[in-house]
């Protein structure tokens, strides 16, 4: 029988990242993943036609050139594969009457984009960004600190002071708003309006869900400042890199080995059980990449824990699901707003704020959305080794789709497994995307399909293909994550904690809840 | 000019509550409405035929009943005429396919109806309600207090002690919850979600927004607890009430009396001016009114900070309201008896009809089968029309401010909120009515409709249409209503107080705002 110190299930990049700090302090630490390819949903491949690579699911990486463990490791990293692809074009989005907006990392650029809409709104975007700079320095830390916890209470009342009464609780509820709220808060005209709404929709948040505005008001002027970044090559290279840098700290990730059960000895865990019946003994601890469903439902015994913690998990909600379309592109989209769209990392079509809060409504509600939120990549516009020259890749995510459909809101496409119905929903999407830009379907030399239910199959953590493992909305964020009173990764279970996007701080790819619970274990 | 103790802007219920405090403190009281009648969104009137008592706007009054601005007054109500009658069904709900639940005043026969319905849904609501119970001091304390008050900061800490921290994070997780959540984890049987799912729009929000969790827990225990308090006779009955210790203490009212200006030295309150030029100076001043009209338009720029009119200016508004009153000439003969005695009946889709008319109202369209709220005052107060005779007292609550379309393409809605568009919508309602109460459109002896622009006329602080005077989602509750630099319904204006809908703790027949602001006022 093997052994380790640590063992980790799932490959995710929290789980390696929490694999890499624990190995860092001479740890033997090994990750278990039941794929055929680490890295969880951050992953890429030749899924249309070889030569053209494409991020499968995750693919903006902005948070994790922010996180702690990349600050840390950078050098390794870059040494072992990983480089950095950024496009000073991060996000547009457009609209039918072929008019568009988008935000470069250029000020003046972008507030022209404002002003062709509104002079007001140019002038609210920079006033967003002054109340940005004043308020972030103060709260976008606390994104990277456990909750509840005296680090976080010590960086509120250091905002507190810092800011002052008023300025705090307008912050407060700036982040409580719905999307829709935050939007008309600041902007007036619609289209500049619409700029902000699907930035709510990555985390499962329609445009009437209070609390929603937090990614909102965030993610455009980091974008803004930063520009959007990801992974040359493909986010595998990432995920590589982070393996061969574990690797070279004696820790191992094995492929293709999918657990069955977590050992439990006197209410302690004691290791792994494999699918196919071998043991691994953990001298430390296990640390699940996983969802808190797969816990409760698969990996213990039910019996074995506190019903009350049973329960709550059972509460676990997610959000709707995720179709994932990827295109290999005979030449660039002709975007009818303009040759510059073609350029932009993430082109958004809603269009419109009320065309987003009907399709969550109706995801919500069980119905297939007669026009769906899509969130265009176009990687291969600031990545050319994703794709032979002259050719493209194209990212196509459609959000929010019910995990199962129970009507089609067109009254067109039959329900059935998503099997049955993912290529008829795709044409859907593409007919959509024609609208924009018209030269699509003439363009593609190759397509890949992944049903919500197929981002599950890949990825049992992808609940319903919830992309970002169970819903954002307060009662499930902050120090709720991913249930009220077990925010810190702890488990009923002794040495036994849950990581991923299913814990604070949730979805993306921030490396921070595996890279916080190395932390807390490296301190015990 | 006339000089006061206290002058009250506005003569709603927070308004009349603040004046019956005051006066029996022995304070003068003016209070100021711009209308013909006193009582802002409390008014009976007989506005369809004679003999026919019409709620025209608020119509029930558990939130009162069960506040403390009543535990305060109510032995001088009483003794001024004042009486409540109610009934034992608070509410019921009939879903298009003619499926029905209603909940009763008393917790057994809730637990036996809900479990008949679906054998285990009547047990987890008696759970759901013993710990909502448990739990609910801090809650009651919060919405009682001001939200930055000692006792509201104590019960929190008292229950974080009790509690633990673990427990208590997974108490206000649990009430930071959408309703649709608490629906989903409580009940198997969608006729009972659709019971509680309608009355989150009694909140201002949707049942799938934040902390609707909490607000549908303590409605529903309201309900049970306190049933549907009506006035006999109409809600102006207990304005008549409150109005005679007022008065019988020195106070006056005054109608058509429209706040111009507040009169403001060394940054002291002074007093008012009214439209005709008439001064009432005071002492005090109490406005209940909606931010912008008190910072934009009854103070000047100079008088108010920065950041205060920022707030005011970006103070965001909820959906719009939309009233049609009936006399009819007979009960409405619902098929399940238990509906007859009803006091507030939804016709609605259940948790997803309600989900999607709230989306379609917030993206500007008339609902295609939007919640229908029914009330039956007559029910169980006879004397609100002739004998054998009815009301009904009908509530749209998922109504658009900005009126941009039909969701049903049938409504031509260029012109906004014409008499030809409320018409037509009207129609739609009474069609979805007769589905269920095959003789309604015959038994109709006259219907009057109030748009949500007519709203607004009526009363400005139901901004377009919007009958709680702001939107309720969190960013805009207790520490954030109205704004977030006051506390405790204070001013930047020494003496000046601001109450009503638009502050702490919100809408409602509550009059908890008025209670508050005179708590807090010293001399």
């Amino acid at each position: 029988m093997n052994d380790a110190d640590y063992i980790v299930v799932g490959s995710g990049h929290n789980g390696l990242a929490c694999a890499l700090k624990l190995a860092q302090a001479g740890h033997k630490v090994l990750v278990l993943e039941q794929a055929d390819q680490a890295g969880g949903a951050s992953k890429s491949g030749e899924v249309t036609i070889p030569g053209f690579t494409h991020d499968l699911y995750a693919t903006n990486i902005g948070l994790f050139l922010g996180s702690q463990i990349y600050q840390e490791m950078k050098t390794e990293f870059h040494q072992n594969g990983f480089d950095i692809a950024v496009s000073d074009q991060p996000f547009a989005s457009v609209f039918p009457d072929g008019d568009g907006i988008g935000v470069y990392t250029d000020a003046q650029k972008t507030i022209a984009q404002f002003q062709r809409h509104s002079n007001h709104d140019a002038d609210s975007w920079k006033a967003l960004l002054k109340f940005f700079d004043e308020t972030a320095p103060h709260f976008l830390p606390l994104l990277q600190m456990p909750l509840p916890s005296w680090p976080a209470a010590r960086q509120l009342y250091r905002m507190w002071r810092a800011l002052g009464y008023a300025k705090t609780v307008e912050l407060g509820s700036m982040i409580l708003k719905s999307p829709r709220q935050f939007a008309e808060y600041w902007f007036e005209n619609e289209k500049v309006q619409s700029l902000f709404i699907p930035w709510a929709f990555h985390l499962d948040f329609g445009p009437d869900v209070s609390g929603g505005a937090q990614f909102p008001f965030v993610e455009p002027p980091l974008d803004h400042r930063n520009g959007m970044a990801i992974a040359k090559g493909g986010i595998s290279n990432l995920i590589q890199s982070m393996v061969k840098t574990l690797e070279k700290r004696g820790g191992q990730v094995l492929t293709q080995h999918p657990v069955e059960k977590v050992l439990v000895q006197n209410n302690r865990a004691v290791g792994v059980q494999l699918a196919n019946g071998n043991k691994i003994h953990a001298r430390k601890a296990v640390i699940g990449n996983i969802t808190p469903t797969q816990l409760i439902t698969k990996l213990l015994d039910q019996e074995t824990l506190p019903s009350a913690y049973v329960e709550r998990y059972r509460k676990f909600r997610y959000g709707p699901g995720t179709m994932m379309i990827h295109l290999a592109l005979d030449g660039p989209l002709s975007w009818k707003a303009g040759e510059d769209y073609a350029k932009f990392a993430y082109v958004h079509i809603g269009p419109y704020v009320e065309d987003v809060a009907r399709t969550y409504s109706d995801a919500l509600n069980g119905e297939l959305p007669a026009s769906p939120l899509l969130v265009v990549g176009q990687q291969s516009a600031f990545d050319p080794s994703r794709a032979p020259e002259g050719k493209h890749t194209l990212w196509v995510q459609v959000r929010a789709l019910p995990a199962k459909p129970q009507r089609d809101s067109l009254h067109e496409i039959g329900i059935g497994t998503w099997d049955q119905m993912k290529d008829a929903y795709a044409d859907r999407v593409l007919k959509k995307l024609e609208v924009y830009a018209p030269n699509v379907t003439q363009q593609i030399i190759g397509r890949t399909v992944y049903s919500p239910r197929d981002l599950e199959v890949a990825n049992p953590n992808l609940v319903g293909g919830d992309s970002v493992s169970g819903s954002h909305h307060l009662d499930q964020n902050f120090l709720f994550r991913p249930v009220p009173g077990w925010s810190r990764y702890k488990t009923p279970v002794d040495g036994l904690f849950l990581i991923g996007a299913s814990t604070w701080p949730g979805g993306g790819l921030n490396a921070t809840s595996g890279y916080l619970l190395a932390k807390q274990l490296l301190k015990a | 000019m006339k000089r006061y103790d206290s002058v009250i802007i506005g003569s709603g219920i927070n308004s009349l509550t603040a004046a019956a405090m005051l006066a029996k403190r022995g304070q003068k009281i003016a209070v100021l409405e711009r209308s013909s009648w006193i009582g802002g969104c409390i008014r009976t009137d007989e506005i369809t035929l004679p003999g026919f008592k019409h709620d025209v706007f608020s119509g029930w009054h558990p939130l009162f009943v069960t506040g403390p601005a009543y535990g305060e007054l109510k032995d001088e109500l009483h003794k001024n005429g004042l009486e409540y009658v109610n009934t034992d069904v608070p509410t019921g709900v009939i879903l298009p396919d003619q499926r029905s639940a209603v909940l009763y005043n008393n917790r057994q026969k809730n637990i036996e109806h809900f479990n008949r319905l679906m054998p285990g849904d009547g047990d987890r609501y008696h759970e759901a309600m013993k710990y909502f119970e448990a739990n609910s001091e801090m809650i009651f304390t919060l919405f009682g207090n001001e939200p930055m008050s000692w006792a509201a900061i104590q019960s929190v800490l008292k229950s974080l002690r009790s509690k633990g921290v673990t427990e208590f994070t997974h108490h206000v997780g649990s009430m930071v919850a959408p309703t649709r959540k608490w629906l989903d984890l409580h009940f198997q049987n969608d006729a009972i979600k659709a019971l509680i799912a309608p009355w989150i729009l009694h909140t201002g929000v949707g049942p799938d927004d934040a902390a609707g969790s909490i607000m549908a827990q303590l409605i529903v225990f309201t309900l049970e607890a306190a049933s549907m308090p009506i006035p006999k006779g109409g809600g102006s009955e207990l304005v008549k009430a409150i109005m005679k210790i007022v008065t019988d203490n020195g106070g006056e009212f005054f109608t058509n009396a429209q706040v111009e200006q507040i009169l403001v030295e060394n940054g002291r309150v002074k007093g008012v001016r009214t439209l005709d030029k008439s001064e009432y100076h005071a002492q005090f001043v109490l406005a209940n009114v909606t931010p912008q009209q008190l910072y934009d338009k009854l103070l000047t720029p100079d008088q108010v900070p920065a950041q205060v009119r920022k707030d005011a200016q970006n103070y965001q508004y909820g959906r719009a309201d939309m009233q049609i009153h009936y006399a009819l000439d007979r009960p409405l003969d619902w098929k399940d008896e238990e509906l007859r005695r009803a006091a507030i009946i939804h016709l609605t889709g259940g948790m997803n009809g309600v989900s999607q008319s709230v989306t379609e109202a917030a993206n500007g369209l008339l609902p295609k089968e939007g919640t229908i709220v029914l009330g039956q005052h007559t029910s169980y107060d006879p004397s609100r029309a002739p004998q054998g005779q009815h009301t009904l007292w009908i509530q749209l609550q998922e109504m658009p401010r900005k009126l941009a379309g039909d969701a049903a393409g049938q409504i031509d809605t260029a012109g906004g909120y014409t008499d030809q568009v409320v018409r037509a919508y009207v129609d739609r309602i009474e069609e979805r009515i007769s589905q269920h109460i095959p003789h309604f459109k015959e038994s109709i002896l006259k219907r009057v409709a109030i748009s949500p622009v007519e709203l607004e006329r009526f009363n400005p602080n139901l901004v377009g249409g919007d009958p709680y005077s702001g939107s309720s989602s969190v960013d805009q509750f207790l520490f954030w209503r109205p704004g977030t630099g006051y506390k405790r319904h204070e001013t930047p204006i020494k003496n000046l107080y601001h109450i009503g809908a638009s502050t702490h703790p919100g809408a409602g027949l509550g009059g908890t705002s008025g209670y508050l602001a005179v708590k807090a006022m010293k001399g």
